[in-house]
């Protein structure tokens, strides 16, 4: 449903993005506030467009990629405002931001017809499994901007000639700090997710283990996480590897989706 | 009312011209005292080694600048034409701007050095106990002072460090973060060495560790920065619990090598570390800084931070021009209130000397009459010449805003007679 109110979170979040890019370029306080104005606007939108399509029930049909898309918008821009504030990284805005446009953006693609649910959706296993999912999921996204500040931090240092994004991105430590604890958050929350997915499976299909249009992925994006955590923890992947792996681990599963879309 | 300045500064005359035309700090107290004249009502002089200027108030710029050029000459035993051709004269706003851009280290050699706002401060305070400031400058130097603070708080241009020392402890916060729970070992206990070290130190790092071939100079220095001295043999065991290493020995060969360095990595899995090289010839192997999560800089290296480090400050300095630009508009706005000021207060006290006038006449030529009638008499007059000042009082507080003041309280005196000759 292409509404009025969508349109103007598309633009809140379009504005913010490049609002945070000259953020990055020029480093005004100004500048950053009003970028974070026009985000926290565009968030507080969006939870009302949201839910106001959950109450009226006026969603599509579970199964739709693209719904899941404004629902991933969502959970990355909370996730991004929980992690800016307690680590106050100016420079992040302006790489997650720009993809929570992009995902609002693709979810606006095609035309909806709004259908009633059966009731078999209206369950909060459902419910519980998706936002559980997409937590996950935004937590995976933020894993990867970390890494690709910490990879083009690193080649500024490695390089020994700091160029303008050597003062505008954060600390390497700080970055791998931050890419490990959005890892021990986000698993869990995966976890959980693929549970209650199950749990909505057996309450719907009779097994545990429907394959359907989001559990494949969702499946390898739990096996990435899980990987990245033994890389971390048990073969001491820090820095660089860490890094690599959580940009690597995000493509991954955004290819599988597409490719599971198809 | 006119704010006249004169001066020279490292970019117009050579040490030998400045050093014959500074003040030091007894001369100054000397020339505030002794150098009056009618034109220069209020005077504040600036003497670093960088510059010397007269920041003076009075009514002619031109007269101003005259008595302070034959003072200077008079003063220091010079023939004018010795130091006249060095000389900068700026007035009213250009002068404003300057003393702001002064004041927050925009005109400084070393631009964001932060002793300018102490000297400009001292040169305030000695010209205003030596009686020589008034309101005018009062207020001009307080809105300097806040100017440079705003620059140093809201901008960049002090962030970055200018030295190589400060270069690496930067860097250090690049890697590390927070450098308190992190450890650093000292190679070679000479000058260099120290001083990179203590550096650190005073930046708050966590251990310290000194190696150096004579065990007596690492523990010297280890005593003089409250640091542990160790072996030199034992130094590459002690790799693994380093986290930052810098290294100035007078080795003529490597110190370390790519090996020694591989050994700590496996111990320490991989966290990073960050060496240092301030020895020519160079004491640490260049390759390195090819291993995964361990960042070497050589001297080389070191000059080109400091050098961007520069250019970022440049950048900033671009914030801090126009956080000045602000305040001199402000500074414009005030002296334009000031203008209108008086004249609406004489405007009024005419008015009012006018009103007492007319209504005594008129209550004697009314005869007698009750506290009632007086009343109402009297809010009669008050209620006509308040309304008929309003429009005036108003126009002229909103061109003192606009910066036209100047001419429309002029006008406006003349309108209304309010300096009538003698």
């Amino acid at each position: 449903m292409n509404s009025l109110l969508f349109h103007i979170v598309l633009l809140a979040y379009l504005l913010a993005s490049l609002t945070f890019w000259f953020h990055l370029g020029l480093r005004r306080r100004w500048i950053y506030q009003l970028a974070s104005g026009l985000l926290a606007g565009g968030f507080v939108l969006q939870t009302v467009l949201l839910g106001y399509r959950l109450w009226t029930q006026t969603f599509l049909s579970w199964d739709h990629v693209y719904a899941y898309l404004g629902l991933l918008s969502w959970a990355i821009i909370a996730v991004y405002l929980i992690t800016v504030w307690r680590y106050p990284i100016d420079a992040l805005g302006a790489f997650i931001v720009p993809l929570a446009f992009l995902a609002t953006a693709v979810s606006g693609v095609p035309e909806i017809i709004p259908t009633t649910l059966p009731a078999a959706f209206r369950n909060l296993w459902l419910g519980t499994h998706i936002f559980m999912a997409l937590l996950g999921y935004a937590a995976l996204t933020l894993m990867f901007c970390a890494g690709v500040m910490y990879l083009m931090q690193e080649n500024q240092l490695k390089s020994k000639r700091p160029g303008a994004l050597y003062y505008r991105l954060p600390s390497l430590s700080l970055l791998d700090d931050l890419n490990g604890r959005a890892l021990i958050l986000g698993f869990p929350l995966l976890t959980q997710g693929i549970v209650t997915g199950s749990v909505w499976a057996k309450y719907l299909h009779g097994s545990y283990l429907h394959w359907s249009l989001t559990s494949l992925p969702l499946l390898l994006a739990w096996l990435m996480y899980a990987l990245l955590l033994a890389g971390r923890f048990a073969l001491g992947w820090r820095g660089k590897k860490a890094a690599f792996a959580a940009v690597g681990g995000f493509v991954v599963v955004l290819v599988s989706y597409f490719v599971h879309a198809l | 009312m006119a704010i006249a300045l004169v001066g020279l500064n490292h970019t117009t005359a050579p040490v030998a011209v400045r050093e014959r035309l500074a003040f030091s700090d007894a001369a100054l107290a000397d020339a505030l005292t002794t150098f009056r004249t009618p034109e220069v009502e209020e005077l504040v002089i600036l003497s670093t080694c960088n510059r010397v200027e007269f920041y003076m108030q009075g009514r002619d710029v031109a007269a101003c600048n005259a008595d302070c050029e034959s003072f200077l000459a008079a003063y220091h035993a010079l023939a004018q034409e010795d130091f006249a051709p060095c000389l900068y004269y700026l007035s009213d706003l250009e002068a404003v701007r300057h003393l702001f851009r002064v004041a927050a280290s925009l005109d400084s050699m070393v631009l964001g050095e932060p002793q300018i706002l102490g000297q400009v401060k001292s040169a305030y305070y000695a010209a205003r106990d030596a009686g020589r400031t008034g309101t005018i400058f009062h207020h001009l130097f307080e809105r300097a002072f806040n100017v440079a603070k705003a620059a140093r708080s809201e901008t960049g241009i002090s962030d970055h460090a200018v030295s190589v020392s400060y270069a690496a402890v930067q860097l250090a916060r690049k890697i590390f973060e927070d450098l308190r729970r992190h450890t650093v070992m000292v190679l070679g206990a000479g000058e260099t060495s120290e001083l990179a070290a203590r550096h650190f130190v005073r930046q708050g790092v966590g251990d310290v560790f000194v190696a150096n071939r004579t065990m007596a100079r690492a523990e010297k220095l280890a005593q003089s920065l409250s640091a542990k001295a160790i072996l030199w043999d034992d130094f590459p065991e002690h790799l693994a619990q380093t986290d930052i290493v810098v290294s100035s020995t007078s080795a003529p060969n490597l110190v370390i090598t790519p090996g020694m360095v591989q050994e700590a990595m496996r111990t320490r899995r991989g966290r990073a570390m960050f060496f240092i090289d301030i020895a020519v010839p160079r004491d640490i192997d260049p390759a390195v800084n090819t291993l995964e999560n361990v960042f070497l800089y050589d001297i080389d290296g070191l000059e080109n931070v400091v050098a961007a480090n520069r250019r970022e400050r440049e950048q900033e300095a671009l914030a801090a021009e126009d956080l000045v630009w602000r305040e001199v508009r402000h500074f414009r706005q005030w002296l334009a209130t000031r203008d209108v000021v008086p004249t609406i207060v004489a405007l009024r006290q005419q008015a009012e000397a006018t009103r007492l006038r007319e209504l005594d006449k008129a209550l004697a030529k009314l005869g007698p009459h009750d506290e009632r009638q007086r009343r109402v008499i009297e809010a009669l007059t008050v209620a006509i010449t308040s309304k008929f000042l309003h429009a005036p009082t108003v126009h002229l507080k909103r061109c003192a805003s606009a910066g036209q003041a100047q001419n429309e309280a002029q006008l406006i005196r003349n309108l209304f007679d309010l300096d009538p000759a003698p």
